[in-house]
């Protein structure tokens, strides 16, 4: 156990060390609540004690910002990188059990995603006075729900990709897509028509819909529940299985 | 136990594809000794190492390093052996502090590590990044790695490559103090003059098979008798590595023939 928590330690000072995951996770959410917030406002929407348009803007940002450029850009990224210079191999010369490197580097992608989540509500409520959570009790289980299915998608790729360079590819055009699609950055209302009936197959929608109905207080959406325990369910299933037959 | 077996490998095979990375290879190490394992690119020696340290799994044979089997009971040998391997890393923006730290602390009972940092000449290099260390500095940090956890047994693959010759001596110094100790020591290497100055006996493998065992000596005196001819046409002492050779280029010709 000791070891573990010193390898968590350990992952945690070189992922926040490490530029560009820092910015993606930490930085690029708040400048885009800055940014739009500054294009939008704040105001409350035509029915009176509607949310305005940043207190829509935080939650979605959280899936698609976020938790999105952990789960399908920094944790494969960071676990190809290790398995092809040779990190895990290293390890793997330790008592260290073979799963205890990847469970490091999940745990700690879900600490620095809870942290970026807690600036980013802080920048919001101090620059436009966006709402935060109704219920922190929901929220912390729809939390860890989008953040473990975005993440199992992320060990998917990271046991079925070899390279780096192939890993940046396909997490990219994962991840791109989503954070227009999902209705994470832009509501879904403003897309038309034909790109609007792809959302349900896009995982990170149902990531958004659950986190956006337990912050706004409107309750716990079920479909997502099933949708998203299904994709960590088979997707953490063929990242154990790949992972497996090496 | 003294004298005891520490390593025994009996018919250990491994194929890869249509190569036979290991061909039947049999041989016991026992308590103190030094072993050397040498042959030329592809001859099989890494795959020998990666399967006595569990990193592989052998297609047919038995290998057991302190009694353990290295797949099956890996963790526990893992916490009583050392292993400096070819092919591995670090993270790149790890401190080389905070890697014997995280090392220290994977292990039950660790040495105290400022002490490998200036044994290993590493103490200037303490808050630098894994990636800006250069080649022999990294080699160094996983030498003092290898040796963190006191281990029984330890397994250096190409222990002195890229190493200037002020840090290949201290290796080799380093091999002196670790069998004074009473450590059991693997070293596979292409310098024939570290196998014949370190080792207590030297396999010479090719093409998956070890072609003969003996102490550098026997091997020397067997197979080019006690002189050999010089590069430039002159009587000389013989050494390990024309034994090696008229070994190794013997067995290119049969395998050549042979196909």
């Amino acid at each position: 156990m000791n070891a573990m928590v010193s390898l968590a330690w350990v992952d945690l000072k070189l992922s926040l060390r490490n530029v560009i995951g820092t910015f993606f996770t930490f930085v690029f959410p708040v400048l885009m609540i800055l940014l739009f917030g500054a294009m939008y406002g704040n105001a409350p929407n035509a029915s009176a004690g509607g949310p305005g348009a940043m207190d829509e803007a935080v939650p979605g940002y959280v899936v698609a910002l976020v938790i999105g450029s952990a789960a399908f850009m920094g944790l494969p990224i960071e676990i190809v990188s290790r398995r092809q210079s040779g990190v895990l191999r290293r390890f793997r010369l330790t008592p260290l059990p073979a799963w205890a490197a990847l469970v490091s580097l999940v745990v700690v992608n879900l600490v620095v995603c809870i942290g970026a989540t807690a600036v980013l509500i802080g920048t919001g409520a101090a620059a436009w006075h966006t709402r935060l959570p109704s219920s922190l009790l929901l929220l912390v289980p729809a939390f860890l729900l989008c953040a473990g299915s975005q993440f199992a998608i992320g060990l998917l790729i990271a046991s079925a990709l070899r390279s780096t360079k192939a890993a940046l590819a396909v997490g990219m055009a994962l991840f791109y897509p989503m954070m227009f699609l999902s209705g994470g950055t832009i509501p879904i209302e403003y897309l038309p028509g034909s790109l609007r009936a792809m959302t349900p197959f896009l995982p990170m929608s149902w990531a958004v819909r659950l986190l956006n109905g337990v912050w706004r207080g409107s309750g716990w959406d079920a479909r997502s529940t099933g949708v998203l325990a299904l994709v960590m369910a088979v997707c953490s299933a063929g990242a154990a299985l790949l992972a497996r037959r090496e | 136990m003294s004298g005891a077996e520490i390593i025994s490998v009996r018919g250990l095979r491994k194929r890869y594809g249509a190569v036979m990375a290991l061909d039947g290879v049999s041989f016991s190490v026992t308590r103190g000794e030094t072993f050397g394992i040498v042959g030329p690119n592809g001859a099989g020696k890494t795959t020998l190492i990666e399967c006595l340290v569990g990193l592989r799994t052998p297609d047919g044979g038995e290998a057991r390093v302190l009694g353990l089997d290295p797949v099956r009971q890996g963790r526990r040998l893992h916490e009583r052996i050392g292993v400096q391997l070819q092919e591995s890393a670090l993270p790149e923006g790890i401190k080389v502090e905070e890697a014997l730290w995280l090392f220290a602390s994977l292990y039950p009972h660790a040495v105290d590590t400022r002490a490998l940092l200036s044994c290993w000449g590493l103490e200037q290099k303490r808050k630098v990044r894994f990636a800006s260390l250069s080649g022999g500095q990294r080699q160094r940090l996983f030498i003092a790695l290898a040796l963190v956890n006191d281990p029984k047994v330890v397994f250096f693959d190409e222990l002195t490559a890229g190493l200037d010759p002020e840090a290949r001596h201290a290796s080799w110094n380093l091999i002196g103090e670790l069998r004074a100790r009473g450590v059991t020591i693997v070293l596979v290497t292409h310098a024939m003059e570290e196998a014949e100055a370190l080792c207590d006996r030297v396999a010479i493998m090719d093409h998956g098979r070890i072609l003969a065992l003996d102490t550098p000596g026997r091997l020397i005196l067997d197979t080019v008798g006690d002189s050999a001819v010089g590069s430039r046409g002159q009587r000389r002492g013989a050494t390990l590595e024309d034994a090696y050779l008229s070994m190794t280029s013997a067995a290119t010709v049969e395998w050549k023939e042979s196909k």
